[in-house]
């Protein structure tokens, strides 16, 4: 005999709601008051935690930048230069470090970062020079310009 | 409205849900189930299995303090002297007749003494007639297991996982905070409030004459 109907006398119930509010649950168990274990407070906390944890990607590169920045910024006052003036004469000295490492080295290899900051300030010397000297000077050492063929 | 099944009353205790992936237990010995209720769903029939655990490329979340993390690592600095293979053994549980174990059996009949061969730290467990889905079970030198399943997968496919499982360690595979790692991150001395002031100012003791 051919049934082609399913027998209407059967149910199904649903058996997992359990596990499906563990699943969202587990993402809510640190948080502050009912929200971490009542399931219709934690359904809109935990949407909203993904929500700022995805758009947090993108403010943490700026964060950590400004960061970098202000320890940059420490450490070449300590040995008396401005951040703009470090940067910018590193950079016409093609010293291609970036600001994360520059960060880095201030805080675990601080002679390193003197030495850098001794070549920013020379570097600094030179560009003086050679914009209000008579042009009888010898161009700078720092100031010369290594091409790379790549 | 009418239909569901009555409640179960003040003679059935309530009970804490199982563990997910326990097995089914009897149910205890308590008050029979009616035999009234309709549907075949008695009260005392435990919650059914969860299911399955998927995959490790799951669209498991990212979010800083609501998923575990750790720091990276190698099992007792493994590497720096010599190198300890962290795959303690493989256990191959899979089913002489069922379809879904044809690339199992392959792989042991064909693939299974080679990988044997490159890999002589690894001892390979082999038991057919599992009753289950076909699984591979790797044991590691820390003490963690890992169970993948291989149903449906060609013996080349085979190869590859359990390549990639004995490359792995035992350390778990949840978000790495920093892609780096050193016991020693400076080598001039780390940098502290008097590093860059006049000497004087550290000198203690007698021998300071005052100004």
């Amino acid at each position: 005999m051919v049934v082609l109907s399913a027998a209407r006398w059967l149910r199904s119930r649903l058996t997992d709601r359990f596990w499906r509010k563990l699943e969202v649950l587990k993402y809510a168990r640190h948080f502050r008051g009912r929200k971490n274990r009542c399931y219709k407070l934690a359904v809109r906390s935990v949407r909203r935690a993904f929500v700022k944890s995805t758009k947090a990607r993108a403010e943490k590169k700026r964060v950590l930048r400004a960061l970098w920045i202000t320890r940059i910024e420490a450490a070449s006052l300590e040995h008396g230069l401005k951040y703009p003036v470090f940067i910018s004469n590193l950079v016409k000295s093609q010293v291609e470090l970036n600001r994360k490492v520059l960060a880095d080295l201030a805080i675990y290899e601080p002679k390193t970062f003197k030495s850098l900051a001794a070549l920013a300030q020379r570097r600094r010397q030179e560009g003086f020079l050679a914009a209000l000297g008579d042009g009888k000077e010898p161009e700078g050492i720092f100031s010369r310009i290594v091409r790379h063929h790549y | 409205m009418g239909g569901y099944p009555a409640a179960p009353g003040p003679a059935e205790p309530l009970r804490p849900p199982p563990p997910r992936g326990a097995t089914r237990t009897p149910p205890l010995p308590g008050p029979a189930p009616r035999a009234s209720l309709p549907g075949g769903a008695g009260a005392a029939v435990p919650r059914p299995a969860p299911p399955a655990v998927p995959a490790p490329g799951e669209r498991g979340t990212m979010t800083g303090r609501g998923s575990p993390s750790r720091f990276l690592t190698a099992v007792l600095h493994n590497g720096v002297g010599r190198y300890v293979r962290q795959l303690q053994r493989l256990q191959f549980l899979f089913s002489p007749t069922a379809a879904d174990a044809r690339g199992a059996r392959q792989f042991v009949e064909e693939a299974a003494q080679d990988f044997a061969r490159q890999h002589p730290d690894v001892v390979l467990y082999v038991s057919p007639g599992s009753g289950t889905a076909p699984l591979v079970r790797a044991e590691y030198l820390n003490g963690t297991v890992r169970e993948e399943l291989i149903a449906s997968k060609t013996s080349e496919e085979i190869v590859q996982l359990v390549t990639k499982l004995a490359n792995q360690s035992g350390l778990d595979i949840i978000r790495i905070r920093k892609p780096f790692h050193t016991d020693n991150p400076s080598v001039q001395g780390q940098w502290h409030p008097l590093t860059n002031k006049p000497s004087i100012l550290t000198v203690q003791g007698p021998r300071l004459q005052p100004q």
